[in-house]
């Protein structure tokens, strides 16, 4: 269906709504990444870098490494329990 | 913008989803904080073992169980007080809040990428 024809001045047509649609997503995308990985940093440095010493240790770096993994690992765990349950409750409500 | 969603219901709904998986994608990165502090007691590991993992699924299902208990336990405290006064007007507000998870749209979990968590 043509929307810039029909639809009144000042209006986006398909294209321009579907450029403008994936943009504002992979801003979205960009911004969820970088508080991941800010959140990621927090958490690690807090586990692995206990007495932080004149340079990152390699068993520093191999804590961080493992570390970073372990929190995806627990991001997945949750976001997935988080949408089952919310599935749940979403049948439970209907 | 405020014009061009108004006029464009294509967009309108897009933005009202973004909205919707913005929300849904924070209250899992807290989870995600809060749990972490609870259960990962050592990093350091190549894998989680069992009752880590355990442990954060539970802490999830703790925490949901807790907020709708408040919630609960509020809005029924709420509605003792609401007829001697309208200072709990706003409990009203919370209780859809909370209960407008039973008008999310079906979420797929998608598990393809790290970052990506719907």
């Amino acid at each position: 269906m043509d929307y810039s024809s029909s639809s009144p001045k000042g209006s986006l047509g398909p294209n321009e709504r579907a450029a403008l649609m994936s943009n504002i997503k992979q801003q979205l995308d960009v911004a969820h990444a970088q508080e991941l990985l800010q959140q990621v940093s927090e958490k690690c440095f807090k586990m692995c870098i206990q007495k932080p010493g004149s340079s990152l240790s390699s068993s520093e770096q191999k804590c961080l490494t493992y570390c970073m993994d372990r929190f995806f690992d627990a991001a997945n765990i949750v976001s997935k329990a988080y949408g089952q349950r919310l599935q749940k409750e979403l049948a439970n409500a209907r | 913008m405020e014009k061009l969603i108004e006029s464009d219901p294509e967009l309108a709904r897009f933005v009202a989803e973004m909205e919707q998986s913005s929300r849904m994608k924070k209250t899992a990165e807290k989870l995600t904080l809060e749990c972490w502090d609870l259960c990962v007691t050592n990093p350091n590991v190549s894998r989680f073992d069992g009752k880590t993992e355990s442990c954060l699924v539970n802490c999830v299902e703790r925490f949901i169980d807790s907020s709708t208990f408040i919630v609960k336990a509020f809005s029924s405290r709420a509605q003792q007080t609401l007829s001697s006064s309208s200072d709990f007007a706003d409990s009203e507000m919370i209780y859809d809040d909370k209960f407008s998870m039973s008008e999310l749209p079906k979420a797929e979990p998608e598990q393809k990428s790290s970052f990506k968590f719907w």
